[in-house]
């Protein structure tokens, strides 16, 4: 009850936020993106791998783009904002001297972390719906035929945001423990490079780079059948809920100076 | 009755920094109590730890008869607080602002436009916080700090960063709050004047420790009058004086004698005559209460006043 209390607040003072209007306006710049390399070379793009079904071309260019790049992106801004909210003229010695457990403001902050992706994802599977409808307009010669793979485009949705549980949390962590934006920024844009690089070098050889933890959300998308999803999933969720627990622990016990 | 606050023979370092030493303070209920003292005296981190921001490294602290440690999220119910300046979310507006912690309070939605009307901020309460104006957002901050209608109000430096009027109107406020509503507020100042005329009971810290402890009453007594003289062999003086009465200081040619016996101007500047010694300044001076905040306080300031007296 009280966690819904101050999840309400959290959401209260997003109100107004750029950390709010990013959550749809970086899985648009991603539809655009795609929308635009698709209208310019629509069989190149959706066709890659071998794939035959446009839709499955089109939601795998759309996620690829958004699990290996903005969506890690997106996690360190908005995390940072989040406890930014907080952390600028210390809001913090008026909330903890509020009557409310400690670890309530960490979850809140952690739970509205995770909606604000989720929710940009959906955005994400709305925009390839839509462009999906629009581009036999620009390109008549590409046919996105029905059915759309609903259960696909949901599972390998859901599969992006389980795997990007650990790093948000890491990243939760670096946000709230140093007040410096910087600080949390440098760490997101520096773990994206490397998963950036570590992705590339897990398709040739199977490095054990795959798992660092800002590379998993990719695995899905790019290279399904070399992975057990499921076993990734759940251990990378298990780690994810260590790392939460040793930064609520770590943010309870700290004293606001 | 409970106390307020009670603080017992509390430590708390920064490394191997003191900031507070042996710390032993007795709140009274319904008392406007002033907590005084320079610029890092230990004041922000003793609200701190009576907040439960901080723990201290020894002794306890208890709030309305019970530990904090333990006690901590039933007894911040009954305590409002704004440390140092308002923690106010500028993009939001004054009602939002309030709503947040109305939340957090678990208090009912018309307390907002109750606490507005006390600070007097009802008819910009949905303007955004950016553009209020300092005085605005310190009352707004205390409007939040009231808003769980709490038994004990901490303020620290409530004044800051407001003109005149504004602290005029602030110090209205607070004064008016034991009265009205049966609140006791603790209030940290580093300005005597501020607290002088708002207190009933104060405290004075100075480098961590505790230099005074009681009421207004007490403190002006503990301000003695005193005997201000100048000579022309301070030395001899001094040394004359000092077997009879009590010599505060001794800077140049002056030396200030605490008036708390029988030994008054007649008969001071009758023995040093006598013994040979010039007197060529005498007056009885009576202290103000800033005088001895700085005499107690070892400010640098109070030393070059009596240097130039």
């Amino acid at each position: 009850m009280m966690l819904l209390t101050v999840l309400h607040a959290e959401m209260l003072k997003m109100k107004r936020t750029i950390a709010l209007k990013m959550v749809v306006l970086a899985p648009v710049v991603v539809v655009l993106l795609v929308f635009f390399v698709v209208s310019q070379a629509p069989f190149s793009s959706l066709r890659r791998n071998g794939i035959r079904n446009e839709w499955i071309g089109l939601e795998n260019l759309s996620l690829f783009l958004w699990a290996l790049l903005m969506m890690p992106l997106f996690v360190t801004v908005e995390s940072a904002l989040v406890a930014g909210l907080d952390h600028s003229e210390n809001h913090w010695k008026s909330l903890l001297a509020r009557p409310v457990p400690r670890w309530t403001f960490h979850v809140a902050k952690l739970m509205v972390v995770i909606a604000m992706t989720a929710v940009s994802t959906f955005i994400i599977m709305c925009g390839i719906l839509v462009s999906g409808k629009i581009l036999p307009y620009i390109q008549p010669e590409v046919v996105f035929a029905p059915p759309v793979p609903w259960s696909t485009m949901v599972q390998d949705c859901a599969e992006v945001i389980g795997l990007m549980f650990l790093p948000l949390t890491i990243q939760q962590w670096v946000s709230l423990r140093w007040r410096s934006f910087s600080v949390a920024t440098g760490t997101g844009i520096v773990a994206t490079v490397i998963a950036f690089f570590a992705t590339a070098a897990a398709r040739q050889a199977g490095s054990w780079m795959q798992y660092f933890p800002w590379a998993l959300p990719i695995i899905p998308i790019n290279n399904r059948p070399a992975y057990n999803i499921p076993a990734t999933l759940a251990i990378s969720a298990a780690i994810g809920l260590v790392v939460a627990a040793i930064s609520c622990f770590d943010f309870c016990r700290r004293e606001v100076t | 009755m409970e106390i307020p606050i009670r603080v017992a023979s509390v430590w708390k370092s920064y490394g191997p920094v003191p900031a507070v030493c042996d710390l032993s303070l007795n709140v009274p209920e319904q008392s406007v109590y002033g907590f005084l003292g320079p610029n890092g005296a230990g004041k922000s981190t003793t609200i701190r730890m009576l907040l439960g921001l901080q723990r201290p490294d020894q002794g306890a602290i208890s709030l309305f008869g019970h530990p904090l440690e333990g006690h901590r999220t039933a007894l911040l119910k009954r305590i409002g607080s704004m440390v140092e300046s308002p923690s106010l979310y500028p993009h939001l507006t004054g009602r939002e602002n309030l709503e947040v912690h109305r939340r957090y309070l678990g208090v009912p939605k018309k307390a907002i436009e109750n606490v507005l009307a006390t600070v007097d901020l009802t008819s910009v309460g949905g303007r955004l916080v950016r553009h209020y104006s300092s005085g605005m957002k310190q009352r707004l901050g205390l409007a939040q700090a009231l808003l769980g209608n709490p038994e004990l109000l901490v303020l620290d430096e409530p004044t800051n960063g407001l003109d005149p009027a504004g602290i005029h109107e602030v110090r209205t406020l607070v004064r008016s709050l034991p009265k009205r509503y049966g609140i006791t507020v603790f209030l940290s100042s580093h300005l005597l004047s501020e607290v002088e005329q708002t207190a009933t009971n104060l405290a004075i810290m100075s480098q961590g420790r505790l230099m005074f402890e009681g009421t207004r009453e007490q403190l002006r007594q503990r301000s003695k009058q005193q005997i201000l003289v100048e000579v022309d062999q301070p030395e001899r003086a001094y040394d004359l004086l000092s077997r009879v009465c009590s010599v505060v200081s001794c800077e140049g040619n002056c030396l200030r004698i605490a008036r708390d016996s029988d030994y008054g101007s007649a008969q001071i500047n009758s023995l040093l005559v006598k013994e040979g010694v010039a007197v060529t300044h005498l007056t009885s001076q009576h202290p103000t209460l800033e005088d001895f905040f700085l005499e107690l306080t070892g400010s640098p300031s109070a030393k070059t006043e009596y240097t130039m007296q």
